[in-house]
């Protein structure tokens, strides 16, 4: 350990002498005093939020990613090109340390910066948003929708698939089924309608959604629920709803009347007293509008109850920590890179699997296209392609290797006061450093062993 | 058991396709034993750094087998017990001699007392201590090569391996290295050295190897090699002319030739050495200091007479420190800085 440390400080020396990091930090300096000055918002509060967490932390992410690629590809392969490494790895000194050493040395340099940065851009908010500057209106928007941790909670799901499943098995009893198309596009077919017409509501009708509260929720004057509606009503229309929330075991229901736009997004307060009681929380719509109207939530996302767990503060620690889970990586990356190849090709090599990374939103479409319709269907064998089926595990395995760098971006979520639980910071902790990291410093093991490093690299 | 043993050893250097390049190292075979200075000895390009470097684990033999101190080359518990000089500096540029020396002190999981106190009697023993809070970028070839034998004895090693250790030191530092290695020897160390300079090996090397094109010329201890039995060398004072006259032709009614007859030289290193010296003492006096570090006069880069110096040699030495007087060196100096060297390397350190 004592060792892995010396290494740490060395490859943190070594980082903050190098021009190219130096200079990435002196542009990080620019840009977090810069932004704020210069960035228009849209005049509300919560733009300004928005733009002081997500944008001035956004950047300073990419600025000590950037850094972090160089300086993690340079840990190594130019301690070859100098050969300093004879004097390293003649010493009792085995590959892993080397690697641990140099990654921590990156990680506590991202660590430091990144919480400098969280630290001025904290105090800029507090103090641009304090009391005495802000309406009573705005001080409370800021304390009730803002500065918040609120969970998004999705409702149950509902057997969709199952009840496509039923329906096509029907169809299939009684000879109906369409002679002119494929059995997955009818299935599919059958799927989308099963989901419209759950999420409908005739005028006069209702739906009900139930919740499922995660522990640690607190208590709450108001909290709200987002709805994304399409309806038969075009222009800027507007109609009335009732709804009906409390929870399904001792507590009171409590009523809200309100009027929202017959298209897209809104949200409803309603108080916090229908949290009250035991079990999931039951959500109706009652379609009361005077002219009748049939309302459509979106089937993804129709309806999200948003209540708030823990505070503000923690949930910025949250995303900052989820953060540097992403830097420890990037930084694992650069220093696996730099030990199989040299400088060059290393940095190149890192920023490619960087972009590849970015591409995951493609891979898993490729992975997953169309072969669970046809999987799921009752009595179809379908006999895929040997291509398409060596395509589907490729980009499978692909998707696998590249899930590690898939999360929401922690930053824009508390920018818009949305709740990441500790599940999700163990859970990438969990993927990115102690999994991805790992497979990574396995594999720069294997070359540094291999390799002979008193070869010249240029 | 012995400390290196290289069993045929071959190094091809291959291309960037994998073509064979340069047979550095050619089928080499030897062994150093426990306590003995051996010496690779050989021009630029014979392969010597190569053999160095495959003995440390830094390149690996294409073919053949090494073993050091009874394992693979690459095995941390071998590595733990060698120290090693490179032929070049590879020191951190902005570290300075403390930090430097600290560092690789940690990488042998030395505690923080003792690598204070080993690099303190390192940098005393080395003459680098005015020089602690520089930075090793800005030394001179010299001094640096300084340092670099200091991280090379940091871990009290038990296989030294030292590659070219007076290239670039002037003829004190040359001087300095060579007697610490005689010390190293002494303590029951293992020394392994390479030079291509013949008076280095001469002085210190129990057995020599001379390498040419990769493969071992001749290899034995230095007597074996040298003795030239068919001559022999009688000394005795200066005669007068007419004495001398007698001696030869009673020598050469001996011998039925003429005997060759010549006045025996130092040889230039002493001479040098001696000439140092009484400059040293002579300044050491007129200055009046009388330092209480108690450093051998050899291990001070800087000496006061240094310009009559240049005139002898050219001058490589690390730069005189305008702060530090000439310190005395009397008979108790000299002690001391032994007794410090045989501390900072007693043999049983506690593991
Ligand atoms: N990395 C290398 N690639 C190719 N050839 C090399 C390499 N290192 C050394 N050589 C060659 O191997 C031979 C021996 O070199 P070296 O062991 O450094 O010699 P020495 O130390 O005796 O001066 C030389 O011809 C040198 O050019
Ligand atoms: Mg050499």
């Amino acid at each position: 350990m004592r060792s892995v440390w010396a290494i740490a400080l060395i490859s943190l020396r070594n980082a903050i002498r190098s021009r190219v990091v130096v200079l990435l930090l002196a542009i990080l300096v620019l840009g977090v005093i810069g932004i704020p000055l210069t960035v228009k918002s849209d005049g509300t509060l919560a733009g300004y939020v928005q733009i002081l967490v997500r944008y001035t932390l956004g950047f300073t992410m990419g600025v000590l990613m950037l850094a972090t690629v160089w300086a993690g590809c340079a840990a190594v392969a130019s301690e070859i090109q100098r050969r300093q490494i004879h004097l390293l790895i003649t010493k009792p000194v085995s590959a892993a340390q080397l690697w641990l050493g140099k990654w921590l040395g990156l990680v506590i340099l991202n660590t430091v910066v990144l919480a400098v940065c969280a630290l001025v851009t904290y105090g800029l908010l507090r103090w641009n948003t304090r009391a005495e500057i802000l309406t009573p209106a705005d001080r409370q928007l800021l304390a009730a929708e803002i500065i918040v941790a609120r969970a998004r909670l999705a409702p149950q799901p509902f057997a969709a698939e199952q009840r496509a499943q039923q329906r096509y098995a029907a169809l299939q009893t009684r000879n109906e089924l369409p002679t002119n198309m494929a059995p997955a596009a009818i299935f599919k077919a059958l799927l989308n309608a099963v989901q419209i017409e759950a999420n409908t509501i005739q005028p006069g009708g209702r739906l009900t959604w139930r919740f499922d509260l995660p522990p640690g929720v607190s208590a709450t004057p108001t909290f709200q629920l987002r709805c994304k509606v399409a309806s038969a009503l075009l222009g800027p229309m507007s109609m009335t709803g009732r709804w009906v929330v409390g929870r399904e075991r001792g507590g009171a229901a409590c009523e809200v009347v309100a009027d929202h736009p017959a298209h897209g997004q809104f949200s409803v307060s309603v108080p916090g007293r229908a949290l009250a009681g035991e079990g999931a929380v039951r959500v109706e719509y009652h379609n009361i509008n005077e002219t009748p109207v049939t309302l459509l939530f979106d089937v993804e996302s129709g309806l999200r109850l948003l209540v708030p767990v823990g505070g503000w503060v923690p949930n910025y620690l949250r995303a900052l920590l989820i953060s540097v889970c992403l830097l420890a990586l990037i930084a694992a990356l650069g220093i696996t890179a730099g030990s199989l190849f040299s400088m060059p090709v290393a940095a190149f090599a890192t920023f490619q699997t960087l972009v590849i990374f970015n591409t995951a939103g493609m891979v898993h479409s490729l992975a997953t296209r169309e072969a669970s319709f046809a999987a799921a269907l009752p009595g179809v064998v379908q006999p895929p392609g040997w291509l398409d089926e060596a395509m589907s595990w490729f980009y499978r395995g692909l998707e696998l290797l590249i899930m590690p760098m898939q999360n929401d971006d922690p930053l824009a979520m508390v920018a818009t006061g949305e709740w990441i639980s500790w599940g999700d910071v163990s859970w990438t902790f969990a993927k990115q450093v102690v999994l991805a990291s790992g497979v990574l410093m396995l594999l720069a093991v294997a070359a540094l062993r291999r390799r002979e490093l008193a070869l010249p690299t240029d | 058991m012995p400390v290196v043993e290289a069993r045929a050893v071959t190094k091809v250097f291959r291309d960037f396709w994998r073509r064979p390049k340069v047979r550095a190292v050619d089928g080499l075979s030897f062994e150093v034993r426990r306590g003995e200075v051996f010496g690779l000895l050989g021009p630029n390009g014979s392969g010597k750094s190569t053999t160095l470097k495959m003995i440390l684990g830094l390149l690996h033999p294409t073919r053949g087998q090494l073993a050091v101190l009874g394992r693979s080359p690459r095995d941390v518990r071998a590595k733990a017990r060698v120290g090693y000089l490179p032929e070049e500096s590879y020191l951190y540029p902005y570290l300075t001699p403390d930090e430097t020396l600290d560092f690789y002190g940690r990488l042998f999981d030395l505690d923080a007392r003792e690598r204070k106190q080993r690099t303190a009697q390192l940098l005393e023993m080395l003459g680098l201590q005015h020089a602690r809070r520089r930075t090793v970028g800005e030394f001179s070839k010299g001094m640096a090569r300084r340092i670099g034998l200091a991280q090379a004895l940091i871990n009290d090693p038990d296989l030294v391996v030292l590659d070219e250790p007076t290239s670039g030191l002037d003829p004190l530092g040359c001087r300095q290295v060579k007697d610490l290695i005689l010390t190293l020897a002494q303590r029951g160390k293992t020394v392994l050295v390479s030079s291509h300079q013949l008076a280095d090996v001469e002085d210190v090397c129990d057995r020599v190897a001379i390498l040419y094109n990769g493969r071992i010329q001749a290899m034995g201890s230095i007597p074996s090699l040298l003795e030239d039995t068919h001559q022999c060398r009688v000394t005795f004072p200066d005669l007068p002319a007419e004495q001398m006259q007698r001696l030869v032709a009673a020598l050469r009614a001996a011998l039925g030739t003429e005997p060759g007859i010549e006045h025996p030289r130092r040889d230039l290193e002493q001479f040098f050495l001696d000439v140092v010296e009484q400059a040293r003492r002579a300044g050491g006096e007129s200055s009046g200091a009388a330092p209480a570090q108690g450093v051998a006069a050899y291990l001070q880069p800087e000496a006061p007479a240094e310009a009559a110096l240049q005139t002898l040699l050219p001058q490589i030495a690390p730069e005189p420190e305008p702060s530090s007087a000439a310190p005395a060196a009397d008979a108790a100096a000299l002690r001391a800085a032994d007794e410090k060297l045989k501390q900072l390397l007693k043999p049983d350190k506690p593991s």
